[in-house]
């Protein structure tokens, strides 16, 4: 456990077990990282570089496009001095409605996002490569730099170079934001669009939700707490991280770095290497049998990209660790480090913890309630996504039995409406042999929102 | 190792859910010690046997009792994985304990935190007789749902393998007892 009152952000560590039982085999250890501001220090809110990439498309006629606009409207008049704004429109082409810089809307403003219509194709990239051409043209260190795309349908055939520039993009420090209306677009590829670009992804179902969703990434994006967040975790000698997964404010893959550090056993020289990819995205998927015969591990150092930690800091991240037989009676198990840019300097900071455990040569160790409870909504989660991966690839009988097992799992967590609804729709692809649209979206992003009672994960002991 | 119960994926010891089928995993250790669902309350062991309190002896002393009830059905209390086995005939009282109020239901949940999750001291009864299996929720607080359905209290309604039970918001899955 560490804390930081000058950087205001708090970096806690929690693991499934009080103590790790002495065993001769493979056992896995569940870790809970935590990142919250602690509120010493008022959070800063530094200048915005913001480019708007919105859909114009003629789907988006009606009441998508008049909140849309609406919205757009209202952030224009929220910038401030020294905030820069673009606003992109896009349809089968995209081109730069606006530039505003230093200050709030003028009445032009206004009256060029009014004369948007709806019409043409949607051809994301064509949006987004003009945005973040914006972004990077009004780009400088001292800004917290995003991209917000909307979007309410598919693309075709430039998946790839979309998520290509989302990466490189990143890279380069400009953050992708990605918020999907209504029920049409492609939930996977703008999933792994927002997560390539190191930020969200947001289902808006209704039009009416769309100003609100709005303004509430503004506010996320005006006062932030640290800039370009990364999360090292290096697991001790023995130790291998199986999965890293966000579960806190909302379930989701992170997008990983690609430096390790690797430290050569027997006390050797630590290196830097790139390109190396000892985790899989997604995580480790070899089997317990496979990894029954591996040999202790080299220890490495998995970095994760967070991006900005805006107002709503508060975030959890589950890390599972496959922990090799131990001889020792406290085992370090694995190093956690933040690494961030505090809001107004470029003096970069860390927060670090460790996951230490007592040995203990009995197996009754008791199971922390709330972890226990993550990893549980957590597996909700991915039984559903594997079975929408199941129902794409054609199995329904699988699909169906995953969706009821993630029912019921629901159902435990006290989750009524969402297992029903869930149990709903594996009845109704029993009988139809087919996935709806509405539905898949709605469990997806129901299931990835379970967990939002973090700041109280660490508050009490549990009893 | 541990074995799931339900779907029989390996998984390494100290997983905590199967990732085949998402059933909640008890461990090989804390099986053997019959530590994690003790029996409580005034079970009475006629009429059903805890299959994760069985340990080998156990399983032999009342191998009677299993090989008659082979062909009932069997709960399993969704978030701890507690299994119940049903007699083939006779009627089981779920709820919690309370002895000051002197309810001992032949099923006690306290362990499975029965109180949180809103179960009544008597929640529920099954009956089983030779037409089959039957439940029937006692006027409970926050209901018993089967399948997702409210059942109106007092009026039983058939259990097979395969249904969802839920007294308040506990889930309870109903399988079929094929034997150890």
């Amino acid at each position: 456990m560490s804390n930081d009152e000058a950087a205001a952000i708090e970096l806690k560590v929690a693991c499934d077990k009080c103590a790790l039982p002495s065993l001769a085999e493979d056992q896995m250890l569940y870790a809970l990282a935590a990142i919250s501001a602690t509120g010493y220090v008022p959070p800063t809110r530094v200048p915005l570089n913001l480019c708007l990439v919105l859909d114009h498309s003629s789907s988006m006629h009606g009441e998508k496009l008049k909140q849309v606009k609406e919205s757009a409207k209202y952030i224009a008049h929220q910038m401030r001095t020294g905030d820069r704004l673009t606003l992109v429109v896009f349809s089968d082409r995209a081109k730069t409605l606006i530039v505003q810089l230093g200050g709030t809307a003028a009445q032009t403003t206004s009256q060029l996002i009014d004369a948007v219509e709806a019409r043409g194709g949607t051809e994301i990239y064509a949006g987004l490569t003009h945005g973040l051409e914006a972004a990077r043209k009004q780009q400088t260190d001292a800004f917290g730099n995003h991209v917000v795309l909307l979007t309410d349908g598919h693309t075709y055939g430039d998946e790839q170079n979309c998520l290509e520039a989302a990466r490189a993009a990143r890279e380069a420090g400009i953050f992708l934001t990605v918020l999907g209306v209504g029920t049409e677009w492609n939930d996977e590829f703008l999933t792994d669009l927002a997560t390539a670009g190191g930020g969200a992804l947001e289902y808006i179902d209704s039009p009416r939700k769309i100003a609100e969703v709005f303004q509430a990434h503004l506010r996320n994006m005006q006062i932030i707490y640290a800039r370009e967040a990364n999360l090292h975790v290096r697991p001790a000698e023995g130790v291998r991280l199986k999965d890293a997964c966000r579960v806190s404010p909302y379930i989701a893959n992170l997008t990983r770095e690609d430096t390790t550090r690797v430290s050569f056993r027997g006390g050797g020289p630590t290196r830097l290497g790139h390109g190396e990819r000892d985790l899989p995205p997604g995580g480790d998927r070899s089997s317990p049998h496979q990894k029954m015969g591996a040999q202790a591990t080299t220890p490495m150092e998995h970095s994760f990209c967070l991006g900005h930690l805006g107002q709503e800091a508060d975030q959890a991240f589950l890390l599972e660790l496959i922990v090799s037989p131990q001889a020792t009676p406290i085992c370090r198990l694995a190093h956690v480090r933040l690494d961030y840019l505090p809001p107004g300097n470029d003096v970069e900071k860390s927060l670090e913890a460790e996951v230490i455990l007592p040995t203990v040569t009995h197996s009754q160790v008791e199971t922390d309630s709330k972890v226990r409870d993550v990893v549980e909504r957590l597996t909700a989660f991915r039984l559903q996504e594997k079975a929408w991966a199941s129902a794409q690839a054609g199995d329904i009988p699988q699909a169906t039995q995953l969706l009821k097992a993630a029912s019921t799992r629901l159902l435990s967590l006290g989750e009524s409406e969402l297992s029903q609804a869930v149990f709903a729709e594996a009845q109704q692809m029993e009988r139809t042999g087919q996935t709806s649209s509405i539905a898949v979206k709605r469990i997806r992003y129901g299931t990835r929102g379970l967990i939002p009672f973090l700041p109280r994960l660490f508050s009490r002991r549990n009893k | 190792m541990i074995t799931c119960r339900r779907c029989h994926a390996v998984h390494l010891e100290g997983a905590l859910f199967c990732d085949q089928c998402g059933s909640p995993l008890v461990s090989m250790a804390d099986e053997a010690s019959g530590e994690v669902a003790p029996p409580t309350g005034k079970i009475k062991s006629e009429f059903f046997t805890s299959k994760e309190a069985g340990s080998e002896a156990m399983v032999a002393q009342n191998s009677l009792l299993v090989k008659e009830a082979a062909e009932t059905l069997q709960l399993t209390v969704s978030s701890t994985g507690r299994i119940f086995r049903l007699p083939v005939k006779g009627q089981v009282l779920i709820g919690r304990r309370d002895s000051l109020a002197g309810v001992f239901p032949d099923l006690d949940l306290t362990p499975d935190g029965a109180v949180a999750m809103g179960v009544s001291r008597s929640h529920a009864r099954i009956t089983i007789d030779e037409t089959g299996s039957y439940v029937e929720d006692l006027n409970s607080l926050n209901h018993t749902h089967l399948n997702r359905e409210r059942l109106v209290p007092h009026q039983p309604r058939a259990l097979r393998a395969g249904d969802e039970l839920q007294l308040g918001r506990l889930a309870i899955r109903v399988e079929s007892a094929l034997g150890p």
